[in-house]
């Protein structure tokens, strides 16, 4: 199997401090693997590590197959795009992108007809006989995804790569990097990537599963729907989606011989597949999670899963709105849609005022484990 | 470790080959420092003394006077000194602290004609009771004056130091106030007190034989009362007006007071008349005269040394060589007229008299060299010059002149520093 | 467009602007007079050294403008010459053979040495940089004797070597001190690039280091250049032979303590004698300020 493997991969570093624990991670031949997690989750240290920038302290990291933790990077088929470019200041742009083709003594003809094909993709003809610090971030960028592609590497790794562009240019090179891919793929190429972000939109956007690390550990490795879907653990819960799940302490009770949720001093019942899995769970404290989106304003007609509390604000967000309330000392969120407004119209602060959940998109996670309770 | 003395040892096993190749003529090192006439007749009489002896070449290794300490200093370190060397006077402790520092000269008496030397001459350079270093030249201070000044505030030449005490008045009211009977450049302050001292009492300020200070304190605050009466009467310019012009350690020649008459004479060494005798032009000049005496003077208190020496390696292979060479610039009438006075007037009286019956040295240099030679001087010790002395003497005057301390704290401060400075240097 | 502004606004205001204007100009005037004056004060002695070394002997120290009252080259010409067997020409050419090895030999080790520090870990690395800074503050002369025997046992006195060999170990630790100052401040990521791309480490230093440092490269041989050229006790200690002698040690030659000298000789040569500096340092000047100015700059 190509494609890249990690088993039981750790490191520690000389000041006796553990970064990594024991990660096992599996990238399909041809997948795009997004690496995300808050900022100290060794999420670039893994990937450094499959470049071979980083020492192995324990486990072992395959690429195409092969054990590579004692191979230099330039032995691993590998390829890596870096958060500030690392262009090569004293080379034109054309020397940058051919710069590795030279190391390798491929013959003239073969570097200027790789230069020129990697030029056409990136559209970055007109600024080979640039320098680089002549380039704007945007255009810096692409050639140093040019200087990555011309390799023709079995693996491309992305450190960060969008983080230094403003808003709307990395929107762009979000859309032509997934394309990139794409076409790589369709034209059969071994087109694994494996890219480090901090924001969720490019991790949602762009991978083809995501695996989200914290403080050195897997937390879970899926595709981005199912890991919206159905997190495993409140964790990942919380840090993806947005805007962020409601986590609320709730209590687990026995209720007409089921188990129900009491939240405020209401009692809601569970659809039979989430009571099914809670069934042997003794009484006491849960953690409920439900996405805002899935919360909103009660019909008068509404019965089931309904609560009442009290708003404490609300933001017209234009297709729809966001109401804060209070719900027992604890404060949700609500996402709610323009049709509501004669609704909202009566809405003021301080108001009490109904609110259904869809229990169905509910959650519950263990308190102390964050372990998904209700993933079938 | 091991590999670096294996290379060494391959190393000098080359370049012992190499010796024992070339070895026929015998290479001798000679080193001196000095200026560019010393050089050129220098190594004019090296030519002349291999073409008389066609067994020995001699390797010149010579540099201006800067450095000139730090490179002997490494290479007698080293062991790796030229076989003929030429030794400031004041340097000869340093080196040989117990005489055997240098080969003993009077090992080479039948290449070496020690009988052109003076005895007490000889003493000089003999420490411990070996002779280290060959005197070459003796030098004197001798008052020397610019007659134009004098002349143009309508007096002579002054004979005594109430004739330039006196002149000190006619120069401020007839010249005016930039105008100076005597010049004090660097150490001339003290060698006026000096001057001073020694004819009163007729002892030399360190004792040669116990490298002890030899003046009481009264005796040095009378000299230095001397001095500061000197620089109170405008006979003399004080630190503060020849530091305006230049600082107190620019030499005479450079000096522009000097080179346009407003200084009227100077206390200065024989042997550099002619470097300042030069910048003053043909319309000026500068004439030696007898020494000045004060009434009721012990001795005519002359200030007089060698010069330079001639010392010969302890390590030198070819000892005998380097002596045979020094002879023949002693004592050889053929070197004698190649090297003329680049040296100063020479102490081997062979070469002093030969030099001066020829003419070969300017008239005034023999007429002041002469009374350097002729007059009383008490015998120096070698510590008299010693590089920490001369700045004790150096800082001391500065600050007296400056009135920064009185002439008591001045005279405490030159006898118990002195003391200090010739109790370590001597241990 | 200027005057029709003026011209809408009062005369009070045109006034006050006219005067603004005059106190601009006047303190302008003001700077430019005290840094011409001040630069004229720090240029003046080269330029008096220079005119100088025109002038014939008795005027040096009589005249005090720098204008040689009736120029003459006889300085030039005599001072070539000199008093020992050789004419500046070998004096010249014995500086060029010590310096131009002692440079490529200063640069060679004291890049290799900062890329050391600077980007690897090993073993003893804090304590070997302690020593290494230690050493800039070393006084020479503690080393000069033990040096001067262990050339002696070498047999390499007298020769060159002495004055080469040392530069190989990237013995100045200002050097190697201003180099590691520098690479601390590129980011490394250009370096983990041209791994990717293929480099072994001694190629990335070759490829990309010594291309990124070619500023403070350029630095270092500047001042190891114009320190050389003006060394006067290494020389001196090590090498005897007159025939080997550099500049720095034959413009001395001359001076000595009781001979009265040809100042315009010695002058003369002491002007040829910074030629040399000059022209590196103007040629290198871009690369020599940009190499001081961003020693220790983030990158």
């Amino acid at each position: 199997m190509l494609g890249v493997t990690l088993r039981k991969v750790s490191k520690v570093y000389a000041n006796g401090f553990k970064a990594v624990h024991e990660i096992d991670l599996d990238v399909e031949d041809g997948e795009f693997m997004v690496l995300i997690g808050p900022s100290g989750c060794a999420k670039s240290t893994t990937l450094r590590m499959v470049a071979g920038l980083e020492s192995i302290t324990s486990g072992e990291v395959r690429i195409g197959g092969r054990i590579v933790n004692n191979l230099p990077p330039y032995e691993r088929g590998i390829a890596m795009v870096f958060q500030n470019y690392a262009l090569y200041p004293h080379m034109k742009v054309h020397r940058n992108l051919s710069f590795g083709l030279r190391l390798k003594r491929q013959p003239e003809p073969v570097v200027r007809d790789a230069v020129s094909e990697v030029a056409g993709i990136l559209e970055i003809e007109e600024l080979l006989e640039r320098l680089p610090k002549q380039l704007s971030g945007g255009q810096a960028q692409r050639v140093a995804v040019g200087r990555a592609l011309i390799k023709k590497p079995q693996v491309f790794l992305f450190d960060e790569p969008l983080s230094n562009l403003d808003a709307k240019l990395r929107a762009s090179m979000r859309v032509r990097i997934i394309e990139l891919h794409r076409r790589l793929k369709a034209d059969g190429l071994n087109a694994t990537v494996i890219y480090v972000t901090h924001d969720q939109t490019e991790a949602m956007t762009m991978g083809d599963r995501i695996c989200v690390l914290r403080e050195g550990r897997v937390m879970q490795v899926d595709t981005p729907d199912r890991l919206y879907d159905l997190p495993a653990n409140a964790f990942v819960a919380g840090f993806l989606g947005s805007p962020e799940m409601n986590l609320r302490s709730a209590r687990l009770i026995g209720h007409d011989g089921r188990p129900a949720l009491r939240v405020g001093g209401f009692t809601i019942a569970l659809p039979d597949d989430k009571a099914r899995a809670l069934a042997s769970r003794p009484e006491g404290d849960v953690t409920l999670g439900l996405r805002p989106p899935f919360i909103d304003l009660a019909r008068p007609d509404d019965a089931g899963a309904v609560v009442e509390g009290n708003i404490k604000f609300v933001e017209f967000m234009g297709h729809e709105v966001f109401i804060y309330f209070d719900l027992d000392g604890q404060e949700y969120a609500a996402v709610t849609r323009m049709e509501h407004r004669s609704l909202l119209k009566s809405l003021k602060i301080g108001q009490r005022a109904r609110f259904r959940f869809d229990m169905e998109r509910a959650h519950v996670f263990d308190p102390v484990t964050e372990k998904n309770l209700t993933l079938v | 470790m091991r590999y670096l003395s294996v290379l060494a040892s391959a190393l000098a096993g080359g370049l012992f080959a190499t010796a024992v190749a070339a070895a026929d003529p015998i290479e001798i090192r000679m080193s001196w420092w000095g200026g560019d006439a010393r050089h050129k007749q220098t190594l004019e009489a090296i030519r002349a003394f291999e073409a008389k002896n066609p067994g020995i070449k001699v390797k010149a290794e010579y540099t201006g006077w800067q450095g000139h300490l730090e490179r002997i200093t490494t290479q007698i370190a080293g062991g790796t000194e030229p076989d003929l060397m030429q030794i400031n006077w004041p340097w000869l402790p340093l080196f040989s602290k117990r005489g055997d520092g240098f080969a003993d000269l009077a090992q080479f008496k039948d290449v070496l004609d020690l009988g052109q030397f003076d005895k007490a001459l000889l003493q000089t350079g003999t420490i411990k009771g070996k002779l280290n270093g060959l005197p070459v030249s003796i030098t004197g201070r001798v008052y020397m004056f610019n007659p134009v000044p004098y002349q143009k505030a309508g007096l002579e030449i002054p004979k005594t130091w109430d004739e330039l005490i006196s002149a000190g008045a006619v120069f401020k009211t007839k010249l005016g106030p930039e105008y100076y009977p005597l010049d004090t450049t660097d150490l001339n302050p003290w060698y006026a007190v000096v001057h001073y001292v020694t004819q009163m009492t007729g002892k030399s300020f360190i004792d040669p034989e116990s490298d002890e200070i030899a003046w009481t304190k009264d005796e040095l605050i009378k000299g230095l009362e001397f001095y500061v009466m000197l620089e109170d009467k405008g006979i003399i310019p004080n630190y503060q007006k020849t530091s305006a012009e230049g600082g107190n350690r620019l030499e005479l020649h450079q000096k522009k007071a000097w080179i346009e008459g407003r200084l009227g004479g100077s206390y200065e060494w024989d042997s550099v008349w002619q470097k300042f005798r030069d910048p003053l032009g043909q319309n000026q000049d500068l004439i030696p005269v007898k020494t000045l005496m004060l009434k009721g003077a012990k001795s005519e208190g002359l200030l007089r040394k060698p010069t330079m020496m001639f010392s010969i390696s302890r390590n030198s292979k070819h000892k005998k060589e380097a002596a045979l060479l020094l002879n023949y610039l002693m004592n050889d009438p053929e070197a004698i007229k190649i090297l003329g006075d680049s040296r100063g007037i020479p102490a081997s009286k062979v070469a002093a008299d030969l030099l001066i019956n020829q003419g070969l040295v300017t008239k005034q240099v023999a007429f002041a060299h002469d009374i350097v030679m002729k007059g009383g001087a008490p015998q120096l010790s070698t510590f008299f010059e010693h590089p920490k002395m001369q700045e004790l003497y150096r800082s001391t005057m500065e600050q007296l002149s400056y009135r920064k301390i009185t002439i008591k704290q001045a005279a405490d401060i030159l006898i118990d520093e002195g003391g200090d400075i010739l109790a370590k240097a001597t241990r | 467009m200027r005057h029709a502004h003026l011209a809408s606004l009062s005369a009070e205001a045109r006034a006050e602007m006219r005067r603004t204007e005059r106190r601009f100009l006047a303190s302008a005037a003001v700077r430019y007079a005290i840094l011409i004056a001040c630069g004229f004060a720090m240029i003046y002695p080269l330029l008096w050294l220079i005119g100088a070394s025109f002038k014939t002997n008795h005027e040096i120290f009589t005249e005090i403008g720098f204008i040689p009252g009736s120029p003459t080259v006889e300085g030039y010409i005599e001072g070539w010459k000199t008093s020992t067997e050789y004419t500046f020409t070998r004096f010249f050419a014995n500086t060029f053979m010590i310096l131009i090895p002692k440079v490529i030999a200063t640069a060679f080790s004291s890049v290799l040495v900062a890329y050391g520090f600077a980007r690897f870990d090993f073993p003893g690395k804090r304590i070997l940089f302690a020593i290494l800074i230690g050493t800039l503050l070393l006084p020479n002369v503690v080393t000069r004797i033990p040096q001067y025997l262990l050339f002696r046992e070498l047999g390499w006195l007298d020769s060159f070597l002495p004055l080469w060999v040392p530069q190989m170990f990237a013995v100045d630790a200002f050097f190697v001190f201003m180099l590691i100052q520098f690479l601390r401040g590129i980011p490394r990521d250009m370096e983990e690039a041209a791994m990717i791309d293929g480099c072994k480490p001694f190629q990335v230093l070759l490829y990309i280091v010594i291309p990124i440092l070619k500023p403070a490269i350029i630095s270092v041989c500047l001042f190891q250049f114009m320190w050389s050229m003006n060394d006067f006790l290494g020389p001196l200690i090590y090498i005897s032979s007159v025939a080997k002698y550099p500049v720095a040690l034959a413009l001395k030659m001359s001076i000595s303590v009781t001979e009265s000298f040809e100042w315009n000789r010695i002058l003369s040569m002491t002007v040829l004698a910074l030629v040399p500096s000059l022209v590196v340092f103007f040629l290198a000047q871009k690369y020599f300020i940009e190499g001081i100015a961003t020693t220790g700059l983030k990158g």
